[in-house]
Order: structure tokens, then sequence, then C-alpha cells
């Protein structure tokens, strides 16, 4: 497969997991498709580069996080991004679930957003996810078990873990 | 909470984010050539495509005669010693078996007794026991010289400078007479990219192997083809940098920062940052409390790891940009058949950041009509007139460096504010590294249509 080819297929394979991550990540819905479009065009630059890397995922994933801190040190500094919720007994639907879940996640700290977005949604491994966050595996580990501690402490999230596991 | 559940609850999450179809993704950026439609027109910018290759020399050609020779087996790559206290950066030359001359720049671009550069370059391939000169910041206030003849630098940037250096000659117990180290009189607390910090006790603190990777990564970034030194007080605004935040707790603190640059092609990525806390507010004197580093593996390093020499991959400007740049500099050939125009109707020239004229509709194609001197700024005098089309002319396309400017290098420190212009911009500047007094930069900025609409051209020393 050439480049070219093999890029294409990447995209097609990541380019929904990317934008969603991106926002989970805390970039605003509305920017995120552009977020992930300026990343795979990075990447497309340099796609040799990105190819050849031990962990691709983990490549494009921290040029995903560079690009989000970087747009909100210039642009969304203190910006949180929240989704409304529906009101009333629309919240056993997943949707709703889905958007109690970004909520909590918004409330949590960029760390330990990252680290729980990048684990568990990007799918990343811990070496993968110290990879693209730029940070020693044994971070990963400490800040990924602080990150569930304090989601569990979110009273909707241990509401919805309690219901679930029920 | 258990992995599985979380991994549920965010796939939850996942699904209430609506993704379009997107725009697409181009595998092979297309190049908008507005004016040039049809098969016809196609054509021909294949056949000129050709020929700016022919022209220029191009991407593949072989390594022309200013590139240096290959490294063999018998040459010795220089050290970069840039940011080097001179006799700490002689030394390293000397056991290298070079023959080193230093030279004194009058420059306030660093302070006294910094190395500013050596000729040939830092990862040049050379034979052994080769001349090297190195060229050492001098501000004319010792040896000799009056009063009359010191610099007038600006004080408090050279103060600046001189405090992140103090940090870097620390890390890395460079210890010598130009500069006295930091004051660290009590416990410090070491932030080392996003790991939990280490709280240091004093005795601790004076030890510059309790501080992790700093003065190793400094030390690399430092020794990178081109790399320059950027400092400033931070106001507590805090920017990313390698992904990363400072911790909360350091957030909203006014610090020393400085960065670790190198010319990149394309936007950069990389990004090596130090944050230097104090007690008190007078930044950046009182004694150090913090010390934050952030960095990421530049690329460059790994290269350098396997090739004495920097390798070029190609231009990973935006293609757009990459186009509007190869158009101008065929267009400052004589030689050149294209004869489809780079230029917008009207082109602004500046010099040094600083507007000079606005060539007239028509006039862009005429060498003649770019010599512009600067008037009474004092901006090059010395040089006048300038010539950015010349200078480009001079150089083949494996010799240009392009970057999505704007321009930032240490020999620009201290100029005008940037042209305030909406345009796109791409830079062009030599891909070699050199000395301050051979480094240039023309600013190319243009419009949608990609017609060059200003050209600001840079000497890094007027």
């Amino acid at each position: 497969m050439g480049q070219d080819e093999d890029f294409t297929a990447y995209v097609a394979a990541r380019r929904t997991r990317l934008v969603r991550t991106a926002v989970l990540l805390g970039c605003p819905e509305r920017d995120a498709e552009d977020l992930v479009h300026t990343v795979l065009l990075r990447c497309l630059r340099s796609w040799r580069r990105v190819s050849r890397a031990d962990h691709r995922d983990a490549y494009v994933n921290r040029m995903l996080v560079n690009a989000l801190h970087d747009a909100r040190s210039r642009r969304w500094t203190g910006e949180v991004p929240t989704a409304d919720l529906p009101d009333g007994p629309g919240r056993e639907t997943d949707l709703a679930v889905g958007l109690v879940v970004r909520r909590a996640l918004a409330a949590l700290s960029g760390e330990h957003r990252d680290v729980l977005v990048l684990r568990f949604f990007a799918d990343l491994s811990e070496r993968a996810t110290a990879e693209a966050l730029g940070l020693p595996v044994g971070t990963v580990k400490s800040r990924t078990a602080r990150a569930l501690a304090a989601l569990a402490c979110d009273d909707d999230i241990a509401g919805l873990t309690g219901e679930r596991s029920a | 909470m258990r992995e599985d559940q979380v991994r549920e609850l965010l796939a939850l999450a996942g699904e209430t984010i609506e993704v379009g179809p997107g725009a697409e993704v181009e595998a092979s950026p297309r190049r908008r050539w507005p004016y040039v439609a049809g098969a016809a027109a196609a054509a021909v910018a294949i056949a000129a495509s050709v020929a700016v290759a022919a022209t220029l020399g191009g991407r593949d050609a072989s390594p022309g005669p200013q590139s240096g020779p290959a490294p063999g087996q018998d040459q010795v790559t220089v050290a970069g010693v840039y940011g080097m206290p001179v006799d700490i950066a002689r030394r390293e030359l000397e056991a290298q078996g070079f023959q080193v001359e230093v030279q004194h720049e009058e420059t306030c671009r660093e302070p006294l007794g910094r190395s500013l550069a050596t000729s040939p370059v830092g990862g040049s391939a050379v034979d052994p026991g080769s001349a090297i000169v190195l060229a050492v910041a001098y501000q004319g206030s010792s040896e000799g010289a009056g009063a009359d003849d010191a610099l007038q630098c600006d004080g408090a940037d050279l103060l600046l400078r001189r405090k992140a250096w103090q940090v870097v000659d620390f890390a890395n117990r460079w210890v010598t007479d130009v500069g006295s180290h930091p004051e660290i009189t009590g416990q410090v607390g070491y932030w080392e990219n996003g790991a939990d910090p280490q709280g240091l006790s004093a005795g601790q603190a004076t030890d510059p192997a309790s501080y992790g990777i700093l003065g190793e990564r400094l030390r690399q970034q430092l020794a990178l083809p081109g790399a320059w030194l950027r400092a400033a007080i931070d106001d507590g605004r805090d920017f990313a940098c390698a992904g990363l935040e400072l911790a909360p707790s350091l957030q909203q603190r006014p610090s020393l920062w400085f960065e670790i640059s190198q010319p990149h092609d394309g936007p950069p990525n990389e990004c090596t940052m130090v944050n230097v806390f104090v007690n008190g507010d007078d930044v950046p004197n009182g004694a150090i409390t913090d010390i934050a580093l952030r960095s990421s593996d530049h690329p460059l390093l790994d290269e350098l790891s396997n090739d004495a020499q920097a390798s070029a991959e190609g231009f990973d400007v935006d293609a757009d940009a990459e186009a509007v740049a190869l158009r101008f500099l065929t267009a400052t050939r004589p030689e050149s058949p294209i004869s489809l125009s780079p230029y917008a109707e009207q082109v602004d020239l500046y010099l040094g950041n600083r507007f000079i004229t606005t060539l007239p509709a028509g006039s862009a194609h005429a060498p003649a009509s770019w010599e512009v001197c600067p008037g009474p700024s004092g901006y090059a005098e010395f040089a006048c007139p300038f010539n950015a089309f010349e200078t480009a002319s001079r150089r083949t396309r494996d010799q240009i460096r392009m970057s999505e400017g704007p321009a930032d290098s240490v020999c620009l420190a201290r100029l005008d504010e940037k042209p305030q212009r909406d345009e796109h911009l791409v830079v062009l500047s030599p891909r070699e590294f050199s000395m301050c007094s051979q480094q240039w930069f023309i600013e190319l900025y243009y419009d949608e249509d990609q017609r060059i609409t200003a050209v600001n051209l840079l000497l890094g020393s007027p």
C-alpha cells in the first residue's frame, strides 16, 4: 500500500474517533472537526514520520492533544465545554447518559480528563498514552488511578455506575 | 470505579457527538493555481513545474557545493556550542581536535561571553584538526574598549537572558566566570514534563543532578542546528508546551520563562520551555522556588544521532505556501521560462519590518525596482541597497528553508513590530545555518489567489 492509500485508509478508520476524542478532551464541539482536519493535514505532511512511529495512534493523538492545548491557550482559555442536559425523564436514555458523562468529564482537571479519554475512549495503552501526553508511564498509571477516583466522586456518575452495575 | 465501566460510559459520551462527513483531506495536496484553468493550462503548468525543478535544482538534486561535505569516516562533526560560555565552548571544540579562533562580535543579542555560533557551523562535517572560528558576544564594555565604544543595549532584555543562561549553566555544570549561578537558597520544587513534582531539600536543590533531564535536554536542544533561546517574563497566562500546561499550583504565577527554538520547515510541533519561579514578585530576581521543564523530543535529535547532518525531508509547509514560494523563487531567475506572475497588482516592500515603498503595478518583474534603502532608520545602512530579488536568486531550491512564519530567530532581536497584515505568510531563509551576519529572511505575504502582496526582507546582522 502506498503512502497516499495508507493515509486515506487511516483517515477513514480514525477520523470519527478523533473528532469525538477532541470533544471529550475539551474542544468545543463546533471546532472539533476543524481541529482534527488541521491535525490530519499535519499528519499528511509528515506521513512518513507518522507512519514510522511505533504507536501511530499515540503519535496522532499527541498531535491532537498539542493542537488542542495550543488552540486553547490562544482562544479557549476559560471555556469549559458543556452540553445542555435534557430536562426531565430523558436521563434513562443512552444519549442522556452520554451527556452526563461529558459534563462530568468537563468538570475534571485537564490532566485527569486527558488521561481518561486517551486510555478509555481512544483505547491507547498506558505506554501509548504516556507517549501521547509526553509523560512517564508511571505518571500515567498514578494519574489514571486518581482520575478514576475523581470521576467516581461525581454524584451523577456514582449514580450511573450504581444503576448499571445493579 | 472499574475500567470497563469507564469505557462503557465514555463510549456513550462519544455517541452524543455527531460527526459529519468532513472536508476531504486530500492524500495529494492540491495546489490551487486559480488562473491556470483547463487542460491546456494544466499542461503548461506541468511543463512549468518541470522547468521550476530544473531552474531551482529540484528537491532530489545533488547537494550543491555550498551544502558542505558529506560526513565520512575521516571527518568530524562540529559540535553545536550556541549559548555556551566561551571557555566551555572552546574546550568542547578543542576536545574534538579543532584549532579554535575566538572572534568577538559586537551585539546586544546575547550577554557578554556567550557563544553565538561557529564557522563552519555546528553540525558540519569537516576534516580533523580544521580551524574553527568561534563567535562570542561582546558589548564593547570591557577588554580595553572605552565607554564611548560600548553598545547601548536594552539592559532589561539582557538581564532576562543572563538569568536564563544562569539556569542553563547551572543545570549543565558549566562553571565559568561569565555568569554567576542562579540564586538557590532553600527548598525548590522541580516539575518535569507533567510528572508529579519533586520537593528538593536545600542541599539537593543546589546539586544539578537533582534536576532530572533538565541539563541534558537543554544541552541537546541548544546543540541543534540553528537553535536559539528566547526569554521573557510570563505574566501567569501560561502557554501550553509539548502538550502540557503548567501544574495548577504554578498557574497564574509570574515566572521567567525561556524556550529553546529551532528553525523548522512548516509549522512548529516541538517545544522545550523552562519556567523559573522565584520568591516574591520581583521576577527574575529573587531566590528560585520552583523550576518547571516541559519538553517534547525534537525529531532532529533522532536524526542527528544517526546522521551527522540534519536531513531535509522536504518542505512541510502548506501546499499553497510552497507554491507561492516556488513561483517567487522561479521569478527571481533571469533564465526563468515561467511567464505566470507570482505578484499581485501592487507589492509593498518592507525592510526590517518597516514599510519602505510600494512597487508600482507591473514593475515587480524588474530586479532594479526591488532595490531599497532603509532611510533614516539606521537599519542596515552600511549594506544599502538591498534587493530581496537578488538575495533569493543566489540560492537553489535545496538551499532554501520554507516555514509558515513569521520569521523568528535570535538574529532578529529588537526589530520593530511585524507588519500588520492579514494575508497568509510564507518565509524563506537559507537552509544552512550560519552566523547572524550571513542570515536573511524573506517574508512573502500572499492573498487568497496566491498573489504576493508584500515582501519583508529581514537581515540577521543589519
